[in-house]
């Protein structure tokens, strides 16, 4: 080679080289304003990105927000359908419910308590005005469910009973009579305590004997049970009576709803009437299941006794004294006594005085046909003169037509009023009715 | 009329042996706390009963002991004093009874406290008051337990002089004291000790007798 | 003062006998009405005067005179032989005999006792039987069925109505009238035990023979008021004082006469009271107190003035 092809080719390198250059520099300045442009566009690129992504955020927010309505709407729908098929148990249930006859059982005398019944539902009040709910054994939960919470009771009580703890021996009577109406020997077969039982001398003789070999336990006085014993029992209800006091039952009451005890307050002696009194069998007969029954045996009884006293409504009514004596007090005839005389067709002898003491009676003395002795353990009319000598006067004592109450009358003249009533006609108005055997009343000797 | 014991009697760990006389006068018998002059007078009076018996009463009707009484507050000074005429019947007092023992009162001076409730009356006048009843005993032995108690100076001896008065008519009257300051009132001094008689005898032969302003007394 | 109690006992006493609702019937005065008043006066003064000696030989004015313990075993021998006729049949003897054999039961023992010991003994016995006797007789009445204790409980709170007429009458008012006697006479020796029983002896007064007085006539009028008419209370207690604020005396024998006679009186007057005011017969016991208690009241805070 030589120099001038060196210099020659060394020219044009540098030519090309300085073209290279410019075109470098033209071509960097493109790209400058390429890459501007494509940062700018890049840029913009960016910004797109960043709104999508928000959007893709504020979406997924969105979505989440759905997601929990969704979920909170299908556990609303759970719930309605819940609610729905409550309700449908509901309406089911009253339906069921309103399908049920309700009503009341008709109480005409007795004021102190109330029946009403839905079906086979009883809701009762007693003497304390405590709501009693009796249902049937093995009815449905949400039925029973239902009517505590409509009701509200103060205590819940399946019927029929098996286990009654009884407190009077008036009640007794008034069970006994239930199972001798019914010829139901369960009813009797419940009653497993009574209280004071082996004390009394019962007139029923049933009772009596399941007294002596066990089967119905004596629980103790009534003024002190033995709580103890009662537990034992596990009684499904107790019949109590209430009366206030010291020597009452306020205590007895309270100890048994500090025990749980299932109680209803039965206080017949409280009303006014006899007939009230009896009432008191329908009440008794809602927990042996014997409702119809005992209406019945009430409309009967009601009627008999209706019969007796028009009987005698228009005869002449002879005069009857009706008193007892103890510890030198007499005692004489309350208001119901005096009613009871008067429908007996008899006289009170002693109306037109408002305090009846021994002056008055021995003013008297001659003007009073019969005399009752308002009280037992006399047998004889020679006991009665014991007790006040100055009765030996007495015209009824001089001619024998005294009458006392026999040791059966305090426990069966509640719920045998009738009988009563017919034993008074045997007394007063014996041509009418002639006498047979007395069971409540003793003609003394 | 004289009264000669002779008498014994144990109490817990103390023992009374005393014998001796009581003649007709004012004797008295003077001793400390607890030397037996009570448990004695006791004795004399028939209240407690001696182990050893020997008491001799010659001519002696009536005998009365008055110590301490039992008084309710709302009685009157009068109905305490007639408590000295129980002995006279067991009939309701009266008014003989009323004048016995008003006499006896106003030598006491507590005559016009007679309507006054015994809680109002000091312990001066309540002891005159009792004394005033034991007087109206009209005792022929009279056996006053501490009757100079409560009473200071003055009543001290008065008291004494009305004793010796009532001694002087011919009965027998003895008094315990624990001071010697009224022997001069007394005829006679029986002295114990500790259950025994370490003296008796005429007072004015009493060594031990302090001074007192009694104006009778020495004579027999 | 003893005047005026007379006279004002003897208007109650015809006033006993003739108001009451059935007029003035003289069969019913005799038959019904004389009994009562008789049993008024004779529970009045008996149940005083006990008090009056009690209080005096106790040296207590809180004594009453069933402190002694007779009445409790008389109502207890009163009631078993109630419980015999009722549970086993015996024969009832009533409860006027029945009450006077606890009576003289008691009062025999509480004698023996007053004769060998001192009244204070006596006193202890007494409370000992009382008690002993209520808590037998609250066992007894368990026997009984429940419907026959309301009438027990009442029964047992003394009423004049009760007095028997006719020949035990009579006789209770004769051994009133021999108590009331034999205390008049023997009053003086009674009347200082106020004192202490030895202070009594130092008197001169057989203290132990006052005692026994005091012991027997007190048991004695207390066993046979309520064997007559029930144990009737407040006037024991309270006559004594009544006296002795009235006439400003405290000696026994000086307010006999009174506690006597105001015995009767406040008897009478709430057994009028019972009669004509209430709407029917009830325990006497609840109307003395209602009687009484002014009474006292005014004679106490006349005592307490003049002091």
């Amino acid at each position: 080679m030589n120099n001038k092809l060196t210099t020659g080719l060394s020219v044009v390198a540098v030519i090309l080289a300085a073209a290279a250059a410019v075109f470098a520099y033209q071509a960097s300045t493109v790209a400058q304003t390429e890459a501007k442009a494509l940062v700018e566009l890049l840029g913009k690129v960016q910004q797109s990105l960043d709104a999508l992504q928000q959007r893709l955020e504020t979406v997924a927010r969105d979505v989440s927000k759905l997601a929990e309505e969704g979920a909170t709407l299908r556990a609303e729908v759970r719930a309605v359908n819940n609610t729905a098929a409550a309700a449908y148990a509901q309406i089911k249930l009253v339906s069921e419910a309103v399908s049920r006859p309700a009503g009341e059982v008709p109480v005409k005398y007795a004021k102190l308590f109330t029946i009403s019944y839905e079906g086979d539902v009883y809701v009762l009040t007693d003497a304390m005005e405590r709501k009693i709910l009796a249902v049937p054994r093995g009815l449905p939960q949400d039925l029973l469910a239902y009517y505590r919470e409509k009701y509200r009771p103060d205590v819940v009580v399946e019927y029929p009973v098996k286990r009654a703890v009884v407190m009077a021996s008036t009640h007794v009577a008034m069970i006994y009579r239930l199972y001798k109406e019914t010829g139901r020997p369960d009813i009797l077969r419940s009653v497993v305590g009574i209280m004071w039982g082996r004390q009394y001398s019962w007139h029923l003789p049933e009772v009596a004997a399941m007294l002596e070999n066990g089967t119905i336990a004596d629980v103790g006085p009534a003024s002190s049970p033995n709580y103890e014993r009662l537990i034992a029992l596990k009684p499904d209800v107790v019949f109590v009576y209430f009366y206030a006091g010291p020597y009452g039952t306020e205590a007895v009451i309270n100890r048994l709803a500090q025990l749980g005890m299932p109680y209803v307050v039965v206080n017949e002696f409280q009303e006014q009437s006899p007939l009230g009194r009896a009432e008191w069998i329908k009440f008794f007969a809602v927990f042996f299941n014997a409702t119809r029954v005992a209406v019945r045996v009430f409309d009967a009884v009601e009627a008999r006794w209706n019969s007796l006293a028009a009987l005698v409504a228009d005869l002449d009514r002879p005069r009857v004294a009706w008193f007892t004596i103890f510890g030198g007090i007499l005692y004489p005839a309350g208001p119901q006594a005096r009613e009871l005389i008067r429908l007996a067709g008899g006289r009170y002898a002693y109306a037109n005085y408002s305090r009846v003491d021994l002056e008055v009676v021995m003013k008297h003395r001659n003007d009073v046909d019969i005399l009752i002795w308002s009280s037992y353990g006399v047998s004889t009319i020679q006991d009665i003169v014991k007790v006040e000598p100055r009765l030996a006067e007495l015209r009824p004592v001089i001619l024998g037509r005294v009458y006392a109450f026999s040791p059966a009358f305090y426990q069966l003249a509640n719920a045998y009023p009738e009988k009563v009533l017919e034993e008074l006609i045997w007394i007063i108005h014996p041509e009418v009715l002639p006498p047979g055997n007395f069971t409540l009343f003793t003609p003394l000797r | 009329m004289y009264v000669r014991f002779d008498v014994v009697k144990k109490l817990g760990d103390f023992t009374l042996e005393a014998s001796g006389e009581l003649r007709k006068g004012l004797t008295c018998v003077v001793g400390p706390n607890g030397s037996g002059k009570t448990t004695l007078f006791k004795i004399l009076a028939g209240l407690l009963k001696p182990d050893r018996w020997a008491v001799e009463y010659v001519g002696v009707g009536v005998r009365t002991y008055v110590g301490e009484l039992y008084v309710p507050p709302d009685a009157i000074a009068l109905e305490v004093a007639l408590a000295g005429r129980s002995r006279f019947s067991s009939l309701p007092v009266g008014k003989r009874d009323e004048e016995a023992v008003r006499r006896y009162m106003r030598l006491l001076e507590v005559e016009d406290l007679a309507k006054r409730r015994w809680r109002t009356l000091s312990g001066g006048q309540r002891q005159r008051v009792v004394i005033a009843a034991a007087l109206a005993s009209e005792a022929d032995l009279l056996l006053l337990d501490e009757p100079l108690a409560n009473l200071h100076g003055d009543w001290r001896s008065r008291v004494m002089n009305v004793l010796s008065d009532y001694a002087a008519t011919g009965r027998i009257v003895a008094v315990t004291t624990h001071h010697g300051d009224v022997l001069r009132c007394c005829n006679f001094v029986i002295a114990l000790r500790e259950g025994r008689i370490t003296w008796s005898g005429a007072a004015g032969d009493y060594k031990e007798s302090l001074d007192s302003s009694c104006d009778r007394g020495t004579k027999n | 003062m003893k005047v005026l109690l007379l006279v004002a006992t003897s208007l109650l006493f015809s006033a006993e006998l003739l108001l009451g609702p059935a007029g003035a019937d003289p069969y019913v005065i005799e038959a019904v009405r004389l009994p009562r008043a008789v049993g008024a006066v004779v529970g009045g003064v008996l149940l005083g005067i006990s008090g009056l000696l009690l209080q005096t030989a106790l040296r207590n004015p809180l004594a009453d005179p069933y402190v002694l313990g007779v009445s409790g075993f008389a109502i207890l021998t009163a009631l078993g032989s109630y419980l015999l006729w009722r549970l086993v049949g015996l024969p009832y003897l009533g409860f006027y005999i029945g009450a006077l054999i606890g009576a003289l039961a008691a009062t025999v023992v509480l004698l023996l006792l007053a004769s060998r010991a001192g009244i204070l003994v006596v006193l202890m016995t007494g409370v000992l039987l009382s008690y002993a006797s209520f808590s037998v007789l609250q066992l007894m009445l368990l026997a009984l069925p429940p419907e026959e204790l309301g009438y027990i409980y009442v029964g047992l709170q003394g009423s004049f109505a009760a007095y028997l007429a006719g020949v035990p009458g009579v006789v209770t008012a004769l051994v009133a009238f021999a108590v009331i006697v034999a205390v008049f006479f023997n009053l003086r020796h009674v009347a200082v035990l106020i004192h202490g029983e030895e202070a009594a002896a130092g008197l001169g007064v057989n203290a132990k023979r006052a005692v026994m007085y005091v012991v027997g006539a007190a048991a004695v009028g207390v066993g046979v008021t309520v064997a007559s008419v029930g144990p009737v209370g407040f006037i024991g207690l309270l006559a004594p004082h009544m006296a002795r604020w009235l006439t400003g005396r405290h000696r026994a024998d000086l307010v006999y006469v009174e506690t006597a006679g105001l015995g009767a009186a406040l008897a009478l007057a709430a057994d009028l009271a019972v009669r004509l005011l209430l709407p029917r017969e009830l325990p006497v016991n609840v109307l003395l107190s209602l009687v009484g208690a002014p009474a006292a009241g005014w004679l106490l805070w006349r005592h307490v003035r003049k002091i």
